[in-house]
């Protein structure tokens, strides 16, 4: 179904992606966690190494290495750090929205920027305090004037907030009920009227700023509309839905450090002796979920790249991936006792960084909503 | 959360009177103490409480609530703080058990703050400071003859105080209190845990110490029924947080508490929480009864309570969806606080092996 093999485009990035990881993420990881911040200069490492559009078409910059090589390479980031991957990420996401949904002019003017880290990085503006799974519920508005477009609103929990230099928001343009009526807007970060929150103190994730975003009387001209009125909804879902390939990868390369270390305390304790069953077969199971979740990413991002459709998949893929990665962290916590709680180790690191993923870019319980949509149809469909 | 009508009343009144007191003294600091450590003169101010030997028979200084009030009042502290709460369930069922174990009244005394003036706890090594304990755990290894010079190897996380550990060696038959400031110690944030570290360190016992194994069962099993009430405290707390947060929170037009998943969610962890309360409770009851095997039900109350505290706070977060995850809600804490529980004393892995004994004997 998918080809992996050494020499392929995908294997190409990933391992472009493992020595950035080695060289550049690794090293600071435990530090960055420390002080918290914005890795604004491993940020620009993986600018200069191209990892910042990666299924970007290159004209615009990008790798145009597809979903697959996308996934693998996130995998291997976020095995390194997740806190730098999940700006990587975000912006990665951003860039294909621009690409997919922009006019020419918005892809030539802003793709080629986040791509190389003119624009630092890209930042997806949805979630709002009355509106996290329910988009519906959202508030801020967007009023069309002579001269383009005045928002006024408030967005919440945004990555990179702090630093981006473009926000893709959404925002009501009309008064049409449920998702109807959202657009989406192109707003460069020093637009004025658009002003940065402090970032949210969070349980893991330092290293990544979480912020609100202001909109007050946020003038952009008519060329900050992006795709046509009232599609906003049909934009963010696309863009979650290869945003959730990122995630569960994301999940994926964390998991995978956590079983790494467990194995490798598993080593240093009991040395050629046999190793406990409560150690090995829980091992086991981290390893075995870990992989089952890995083929599923794999499958959506295969699709994806393809030109398949892939949105159940990638949710069933993030929902795989995000539980069982904490489940893996959890056991590796659990088998290591006080040295896996020590806060110089890396698995209380993973532990509080893997929790989000079962939160952001649609929650556990929405990824079940859309697999289970989905199932109804497929039986529907076979009786 | 006693079971009123059945608990006697006294425990009761004492649960009360440290849910007043934890709102009042406690609660408004439980995130700053998470963030910058305990406050230097808090344990001065428990023993002022009267929240140390809680255990402790009233004709010898304590509250006279034995073992089942002890749990209940570490449930209810933890509520409030569980890095308050962890510390006292350790230095309650170690410290304090050690020396009503030994029959050593001037240490007792001493670990109760009886007689102590609040001017003279201030300083590090007043005699009010706490008293933390180094369970059988992995990688910790303490040997050496009783009266003699005691050899520690390895590392472990418990929460130790400036004056003193408990300590048990692996084999269970080593118990000594050991100086603290012998220790290296590297502090960390959150929870109010610590890391111990040594590694083939020498040192030198000049505290009371034994080779009784019964009292190293006895005390590991103190510690597992406090530091197991400590976690069903925190998803106590973390469901209490939940329901809350799911009964305001507004997505599709309704409260999402309307959802049968959140629904589920909260009854599951509400049903897994009471139950490893009700183990705990039993465990108790028979350590207070004086039963020798009471080691068995107090590991299989603490195993049950920090998977109940880790499942029950990380659904509470879940509940809070991207709130959850900041530290404008508590139940990030209580998940970290949770997790946290599992290496203090034994881990999971460990009250596991302990009770494979016992089962092969029960079911044979």
């Amino acid at each position: 179904m998918f080809d992996i093999e050494p020499g392929s485009p995908e294997h190409g990035v990933q391992q472009l992606a493992a020595h950035v990881a080695d060289d550049v993420l690794r090293p600071r990881a435990a530090e960055l966690d420390r002080r918290g911040g914005f890795p604004t200069d491993s940020l620009a490492a993986l600018s200069a190494a191209g990892l910042m559009g990666i299924a970007v078409p290159r004209e615009l910059g990008g790798l145009q290495a597809g979903a697959l090589a996308y996934s693998l390479a996130v995998t291997e980031l976020a095995h390194a750090c997740a806190a730098t991957t999940v700006a990587l990420c975000v912006n990665n996401m951003v860039a294909e929205v621009l690409a997919h949904f922009g006019t020419p002019e918005q892809r030539s003017v802003h793709v080629p920027k986040l791509c190389n880290g003119e624009h630092v990085v890209g930042a997806f503006a949805l979630s709002e305090a009355g509106a996290g799974s329910d988009p519906a519920g959202m508030r801020t508005r967007a009023r069309r004037t002579d001269r383009g477009w005045v928002i006024d609103g408030s967005k919440l929990w945004i990555t990179s907030g702090s630093d981006a230099g473009l926000f893709v928001v959404w925002a009501k343009t009309s008064d049409d009920p449920g998702t109807r009526g959202i657009s989406t807007f192109l707003v460069p970060g020093d637009t004025p009227g658009l002003s940065r929150g402090k970032p949210e103190h969070k349980l893991g994730l330092r290293g990544s700023t979480t912020c609100a975003i202001e909109f007050a009387s946020c003038e952009v001209g008519p060329d900050a509309l992006l795709d046509e009125v009232g599609r906003g909804f049909r934009v963010a879902m696309m863009a979650l839905d290869g945003g959730r390939i990122g995630i569960a990868s994301q999940a994926l390369g964390i998991g995978r450090a956590a079983t790494m270390a467990a194995a490798a305390w598993t080593r240093d304790r009991y040395g050629e002796r046999d190793v406990p069953q409560g150690v090995s077969f829980a091992l086991a199971d981290s390893a075995m979920e870990l992989d089952a979740a890995a083929l599923l990413t794999t499958r959506a991002a295969w699709l994806k790249t393809t030109g398949q459709p892939f949105s159940h998949q990638a949710s069933m893929a993030k929902l795989m991936a995000s539980e069982r990665a904490f489940a893996a962290c959890n056991r590796a916590l659990a088998m290591m006792g006080p040295e896996g709680q020590d806060c110089d180790g890396v698995v209380e690191r993973l532990f509080r960084d893997v929790r989000v993923t079962m939160i952001y870019e649609g929650t556990s319980e929405v990824q079940r909503v859309v697999v289970s949509r989905d199932i109804a149809r497929r039986f529907e469909d076979a009786r | 959360m006693t079971l009123p009508g059945i608990w006697p009343e006294h425990i009761d009144a004492l649960v009360g009177a440290v849910a007043t007191l934890g709102a009042r003294e406690i609660a408004p600091s439980a995130a700053r103490w998470d963030e910058d450590g305990l406050d230097a003169d808090l344990a001065a101010r428990c023993a002022d409480w009267g929240l140390f030997g809680v255990s402790v028979p009233e004709d010898r200084g304590g509250a006279g609530a034995g073992m089942l009030g002890a749990a209940a009042v570490m449930e209810e502290l933890a509520t409030h703080s569980g890095s308050l709460a962890v510390r006292l369930a350790l230095h309650e069922g170690g410290a304090v058990g050690l020396a009503l174990g030994l029959g050593d009244e001037p240490l007792l005394a001493r670990l109760l703050g009886a007689g102590v003036q609040p001017e003279s706890h201030s300083g590090a090594t007043g005699q009010s400071s706490w008293v933390g304990w180094v369970g059988a755990g992995r990688g910790v290894c303490a040997t050496g003859a009783p009266g003699g010079t005691t050899r520690l190897h390895g590392a472990a996380r418990m929460v130790p105080g400036d004056g003193a550990l408990v300590v048990v060696g692996r084999e269970g038959d080593v118990v000594g209190l050991v100086a603290a400031d012998r220790l290296d110690r590297r502090s960390r944030r959150g929870s109010g845990l610590r890391s111990v570290g040594w590694t083939d360190v020498a040192l030198d016992v000049d505290l009371p110490r034994t080779g009784d194994a019964g009292l190293a069962a006895q005390l590991s099993a103190r510690v597992s029924v406090l530091v197991g009430a400590v976690a069903c405290g925190l998803a106590r707390a973390a469901i209490t947080q939940a329901v809350h947060y799911a009964r305001v929170r507004e997505q599709f037009g309704q409260p999402i508490a309307n959802f049968q998943a959140i629904q589920w969610k909260l009854a599951n962890g509400a049903t897994e929480r009471d139950a490893a309360w009700m183990l705990l409770v039993h465990a108790a009851g028979r350590l207070d009864a004086g039963d020798a095997g009471a080691h068995d039900a107090a590991a299989r109350g603490q195993l049950a309570a920090v998977r109940a505290a880790v499942s029950a706070c990380s659904e509470a977060l879940q509940i809070h969806g991207g709130y959850g995850y900041t530290t404008e809600f508590p139940v990030e804490r209580l998940l970290r606080d949770a997790r946290a529980c599992s290496a203090v004393d034994r881990g999971d892995d460990a009250l596991r092996t302990a009770l494979t004994a016992g089962i092969a004997a029960r079911f044979a």
